[in-house]
């Protein structure tokens, strides 16, 4: 803030001399604020020495031995644990910050060094041996509980991507993982069971106030995830095109609804795009099966108009929706 | 020479800065909304997410016109030229339409028009012409970039019309042979070094204030950064001998290799000084990221460690580093905090404000009506909704 142009506001008279004059001890007492510089570099550091460590470790296999290994990481995880548990904040329905500014990086260090005990395991001895669902589905419990219960968003995003892992897996019979051959049906319904699951965990969040700001990381995951598996129902069953269409219909007015109500241009953005995708994925297969017809050029021309057309028509729709949510903000 | 209404541009400006001051509650709503009727921002400029989608559909309107238009001309590849330059100049046309009658301002609208009419007349002119010389393309991109930022302010066209120069005297310097070749690196440095000051005389002349962002941070990084890269022992060695055939043998020194090794050291530690000592975030963070480089290029050239000992090392260096830095800057020292400032809070949080302020009132100050006690995130929730 420019301390010269509140003056000059001030001597217009449209602020008092007390805003003026916060203005100005505000900015004689601004700080140089380096957190994100020294954030980086500490991230940076911690990238480099556990990767230098992986290296390390993986030249000296021979010498060291995977249970020496097993047991360091484990006490890592368990070192970094106890840490949180000694150090965290009492339990609260709402958002908790950090005691410190370490707390969230050493819960990260936690969880990750668990799902890397828990792979290694696997990987190493076949623990779980062939119950691969059961190898994922305690790491993604343990994740999410210490989303919960320390209260943090990134670890909250690992655990969601630890369910899709989970259900992706639970749902895919054996014999089919071992041939490397996935089931399309099967992954798109898991993807658009898991996605409303997803919603509506965003929803419940927020309708009982527990843990409220994990509602956007819900329904944002929620949102792709239902998005993509509608497109893949739709581009992979050809022949019932029009059922999938009216679904992704369905689901953009559902989600056009909710972001109305967040005011949320993100939201407005991304179902704009997934459905236009899908409306002229649809165009195009129409487009293209007059051409097999007809045999001239002309859907051809017709596929560019329409392109065109809907372009500009939709620049006119989000225009008129920055001003709706605009107008919306203003009341508020 | 500037598109827009330079008043409003100027409303733009205070409508900024009191939006800060209505966030950090030094001035209250109506204070606000009062200063919103006597300063009006006519412009057109939406949400970020909504100038993403603008963007996106104004290319593929843009696209596919320009398929349509190539269809029913059944232009060959003579004319494709012709149409290229012909649709760059109507993407112009609508750009400054769009900018005088509906007044958009970094809508998307506009940027992708720009791009387009760029991309379009340039690459129009590359088809038409057989043979364009290399020295004459990056001049055309110059010329177009240069008056680009000067009509829109825009800090992409900046960035480009920074590169196509110095493309333009790395062309010709070559051309030269011989003893330009050598001095070609320290050329780029003495023009690096001349563009930053211009920049920063340019940017304290109010008449062309409306440039501030593309002289202060986008020119300013763009200097620093070539400025490093001419001096860089990594690339002054390769490029020399990729582009110029130097002479070299593998693991044979540069001629006067020891200056560019002092220069690839001492730059960014440099940087680092002077971002620290000025303040300087732009210098500061181009700093920060140059180490990254000087190590590499030492690294190219010097295998002092084994791999996986240099990034072990490494990584406890930077950890220890910004461990003892966070700890010690907890509490603010020197005008620097290891915390976020987040400006919302600033004046609450720092308790010398409050000294400050009562000290410079007759009358004790009484809180606004919108300060909600124990609402230390209150302010947040203008944010919350608009992701």
């Amino acid at each position: 803030m420019d301390p010269d142009l509140f003056k000059k506001l001030q001597a217009e008279g449209l602020i008092s001399d007390n805003a003026a004059q916060k203005v100005k001890a505000l900015e004689e007492h601004r700080l140089f604020s380096l957190h994100w510089e020294l954030r980086t570099i500490l991230y940076l550091g911690i990238i480099l020495l556990s990767g230098g460590l992986g290296v390390l470790v993986y030249k000296n296999i021979d010498t060291i031995g995977h249970q020496v290994i097993l047991i360091f990481i484990a006490l890592v995880c368990a070192g970094s644990f106890y840490y949180c548990f000694r150090n965290k904040p009492p339990f609260s329905r709402l958002q908790v910050p950090a005691p410190n500014s370490f707390f969230d990086y050493i819960l990260l260090l936690g969880c990750l060094t668990f799902i890397t005990f828990i792979g290694y395991l696997q990987f190493e001895y076949a623990f779980f041996g062939e119950a691969y669902g059961l190898a994922t589905f305690i790491p993604m419990i343990v994740l999410f509980f210490s989303a919960y219960y320390f209260d943090h968003l990134g670890i909250l995003s690992l655990a969601i991507t630890n369910l899709a892992a989970w259900a992706g897996i639970a749902v895919t019979p054996l014999t089919i993982l071992r041939e490397n051959n996935f089931d399309h049906e099967r992954l798109i319904y898991t993807g658009l069971a898991l996605g409303v699951l997803l919603v509506l965990m965003g929803l419940t969040s927020e309708r009982r106030n527990f843990k409220r700001h994990f509602e956007f990381t819900f329904t944002n995951f929620g949102v792709h995830i239902l998005f993509v598996s509608g497109l893949a129902g739709l581009f992979v069953h050809a022949h019932i095109y029009g059922l999938w269409f009216s679904l992704l219909l369905g689901l953009a007015y559902f989600f056009y609804r909710l972001a109305i109500k967040r005011s949320s241009f993100y939201f407005l953005l991304i179902i704009t795009l997934y459905t236009y995708i899908a409306l002229s994925y649809v165009v195009v297969r129409i487009l293209w099966v007059l051409v097999d017809k007809s045999g001239d050029a002309t859907p051809i021309y017709l596929g560019l108009l329409y392109f065109i057309f809907s372009g500009v028509g939709l620049i006119r729709l989000l225009m008129y929706w920055n001003k709706k949510i605009k107008a919306h903000d203003s009341l508020q | 020479m500037i598109a827009y209404n330079s008043t409003s541009l100027d409303n733009r400006i205070i409508e900024e800065q009191t939006a800060e001051a209505l966030a950090t509650h030094c001035i209250t709503k109506e204070e606000h909304t009062q200063i919103g009727a006597a300063y009006p921002v006519p412009f057109y400029t939406p949400n970020i997410f909504i100038r993403i989608g603008l963007f996106i559909l104004t290319v593929i309107i843009a696209v596919f016109t320009l398929g349509l238009l190539a269809l029913l001309t059944s232009a060959g590849s003579n004319s494709f030229g012709v149409l290229f330059i012909f649709s760059g100049l109507v993407c112009y046309g609508i750009l400054e339409a769009m900018v005088h009658s509906k007044r958009h301002f970094q809508s998307g609208v506009d940027d992708a028009l720009l791009l387009m009419a760029g991309i379009l007349v340039l690459s129009g002119i590359s088809i038409a012409v057989d043979h364009l010389p290399m020295l004459t393309l990056f001049l055309l991109i110059f010329t177009v970039a240069l008056y680009s930022t000067l009509r829109f302010a825009d800090q992409l066209m900046a960035l480009l019309a920074y590169a196509a120069l110095l493309a333009i005297l790395f062309k010709a310097m070559t051309s030269l042979g011989g003893l330009a070749n050598t001095l070609l690196p320290f050329l780029i440095m003495a023009v690096s070094i001349a563009v930053y000051f211009l920049a920063a005389a340019l940017s304290s002349n109010s008449k062309l204030r409306h440039y501030h962002v593309c002289t202060t941070v986008v020119i300013k990084a763009a200097c620093l950064l070539s400025f490093y890269l001419a001096g860089n022992y990594f690339v002054v060695r390769e490029a020399g001998v990729a582009l110029l055939n130097l002479p070299l043998q593998p693991g044979q020194s540069l001629p006067m290799g020891w200056l560019f090794w002092i220069l690839t050291i001492a730059t960014p530690l440099f940087y680092i000084f002077q971002g620290i000592r000025k303040k300087d975030v732009i210098f500061l963070w181009v700093g920060l990221g140059l180490i990254a480089a000087a190590v590499l290029t030492i690294r190219n050239y010097y295998h002092v460690l084994p791999m996986e000992w240099a990034l072990v090392l490494g990584g406890a260096l930077l950890i220890a580093v910004s461990y003892v830095l966070i700890k010690h800057l907890r509490v603010p020292r020197h005008g620097f905090t290891g915390e976020v400032t987040d400006d919302r809070h600033l004046l609450q949080s720092l308790p010398i404000e409050s000294l400050v302020i009562a000290e410079s009132f007759t009358t004790p100050p009484t809180p606004s009506n919108d300060f909600r006690f124990g609402g230390g995130s209150g302010g947040g929730g203008g944010a919350g909704g608009q992701y």
